[in-house]
């Protein structure tokens, strides 16, 4: 019996600093600490009446939108959305999303982290009146395990229909469960589809397994009056190239999908880097992505047909330092936005195109010492216009038009 | 089977229990207990203060392949008795009370937040650091740093801890 005691007691005896470990994490030293960061990541697109709006999270961790009726000089004072208590997602390639779609509808979209790591909810506010007011936040997906729901990317197509896709880890988590650990690469790519402008949702469909698990899905408007779909792809091998696949307009079927960047970047890890996609002329598309070819890093810029396969070589950006691009085009004329860090400021600059992408030019868009979010770009009729934010303030620089 | 050999397998079962508990104690004691600021300082701070071989890993809240990285690192200078640490930076946006709480991290011995301009960190640390994550240095006993980004081959391990 006093043996069992001695021993019981020599167990315990090395937990003892275990036990004082998870008393300290009571008070642990992150008072006044990033946690308290705001996420700068936001999104911006024309309204149908030509104001330019942005949304995005204030210093308070709220939900805000702000509109602009001269294309950036002026902004409206941000107006903060109710989502109750989701925590948003807004840093890097997770942000939040605005569009605008027929009768009057307009939808905001966020990732919602949940408990546990790596999980998340798609969730969505939509207005009937402009934007004028929001519903409560609501989850668009139908499935509801605590798993990855994220990166979420949104838009309506021609006949109105709103196509909501998310990354999502249903599939793995399934295979992990039959077949252990390991059995599955990398993500999904799912979607639905609204035919009432975000009242009710179709089921969750999925578009493609093995997406990589942390990275932007593109879209741009394809031909038919459907969406192009351009992702980040684990393809064998661990390769993370580029896929591409097209949505029927109304919420109809997708294409099988084609690989659309042939870098070789074989690699375990989340890039964080997703790629840029607009329609071009005569049925192709522009695309731009991240990668490392040959061990160079790089962005790079291809055009695409209208399968999604590469049409000539990739060219790199003339910035080795280039990362996190977007590119559009108006007709013939094609930019390229892009930041990159010199070691002191953080510079925006464009790549620009007026022979559909056959040869381009650089023009410096801004700079600053501040911490930023990526650039994009935002489209008005023919007019392009090249938008970033920094803790001080949103910059709107035009680009064509 | 006697009675002395039932107090053998007792005893034997009673001793692997406590190394069990030893090895669980042992993992627990590193876990760390407070988030640090990793800012514009922070870098040339760690690459002097920490002993060598020693490894910090840049993860992220979304990176799902990371922490099998961390067990795979403090695993190899465990089983080489090898007392260096492996600390981990989370570069995106967190909560300093849900990085305490996770259990990826258990496996650090010190866990810093990014706190600033983060194009800026990550220049500091390598330029050409495009902020893909886990993002590794192996700071060896030669001095070196030797960046890898993505999980670490096995080679790249063993050049870290045996060089």
């Amino acid at each position: 019996m006093r043996r069992r005691t001695v021993l019981s007691a020599l167990v315990l005896l090395p937990c003892w600093p275990y036990a004082r470990v998870l008393a300290q994490t009571g008070d642990a030293h992150y008072g006044g600490h990033a946690g308290t960061r705001a996420g700068l990541a936001m999104s911006a697109v024309f309204a149908p009446d030509g104001s330019l709006w942005i949304v995005g999270l204030n210093d308070r961790r709220q939900l805000f939108v702000q509109r602009s009726s001269d294309n950036g000089a002026r902004w409206s004072a941000p107006r903060v959305i109710d989502t109750g208590h989701d925590a948003i997602a807004a840093e890097g390639e997770n942000r939040p999303k605005l569009a605008f779609g027929p009768n009057r509808w307009v939808v905001i979209s966020y990732t919602q982290p949940l408990s546990k790591p790596y999980t998340g909810e798609i969730r969505m506010l939509r207005s009937t009146d402009g934007g004028a007011s929001f519903s409560s936040p609501f989850t668009v997906h139908r499935d509801r395990q605590l798993i990855t729901h994220r990166f979420e990317s949104i838009a309506f197509d021609s006949t109105g229909a709103l196509h909501t896709l998310w990354i999502d880890k249903r599939d793995l988590e399934a295979a992990n469960r039959k077949d252990g650990e390991g059995a599955y690469a990398g993500a999904a790519i799912y979607r639905n589809v609204s035919l009432d402008g975000g009242r009710t949702f179709g089921p969750d469909i999925k578009l493609a397994d093995h997406s990589c698990e942390c990275c932007r899905i593109a879209l741009a408007p394809a031909p038919s009056g459907g969406l192009a779909v351009m992702w980040r792809h684990v393809f064998a091998g661990n390769v993370r190239d580029h896929a591409f696949s097209t949505i029927a307009a109304g919420g109809g079927t997708a294409s099988g999908v084609r690989r659309a960047s042939f870098d070789e970047w074989t690699i375990d890890a989340c890039p964080h880097h997703g790629p840029g996609l607009a329609r071009g002329t005569a049925g192709t598309y522009h695309a731009v992505w991240f990668g490392i070819r040959n061990d160079e890093p790089a962005i790079r810029y291809a055009r695409l047909d209208a399968q999604g396969a590469p049409r000539g070589p990739a060219l790199a950006l003339p910035d080795a330092g280039a990362e996190h691009a977007d590119v559009d085009c108006i007709g013939a004329n094609v930019a390229i936005v892009w930041r990159s860090f010199d070691g002191a400021r953080t510079r925006y600059s464009a790549w620009i195109s007026n022979d559909d992408g056959r040869t381009f030019a650089t023009r410096a868009l801004g700079s600053t010492e501040d911490e930023s979010d990526h650039p994009f770009l935002v489209r008005r009729d023919r007019q392009l216009f090249a938008i970033w934010r920094t803790r001080k303030e949103v910059r709107v620089e035009r680009v064509f038009g | 089977m006697n009675a002395c050999s039932d107090s053998a397998v007792r005893w034997t079962g009673a001793v692997s229990a406590f190394l069990a508990v030893c090895a669980f104690a042992a993992v627990a004691v590193a876990a760390p207990s407070s988030v640090e600021r990793f800012d514009t300082a922070a870098w040339e701070g760690l690459q002097k203060e920490l002993s060598r071989p020693s490894a910090v890993v840049f993860t992220a809240t979304y990176c799902a392949s990371c922490p099998a990285v961390l067990a795979k690192l403090s695993g190899a200078l465990r089983e080489r008795g090898i007392e260096g640490d492996v600390v981990v930076v989370v570069i995106d946006e967190a909560e300093a009370p849900e990085l305490l709480k996770s259990q990826h991290y258990r496996h650090a011995s010190r866990l810093f937040l990014f706190e600033g301009n983060e194009a800026s960190l990550r220049y500091q640390v390598d330029s050409r650091w495009r902020g893909v994550t886990p993002y590794i240095a192996l700071l060896t006993a030669q001095g070196e740093t030797v960046f890898a980004a993505g999980t670490p081959s096995d080679a790249q391990v063993a050049a870290w801890v045996e060089k």
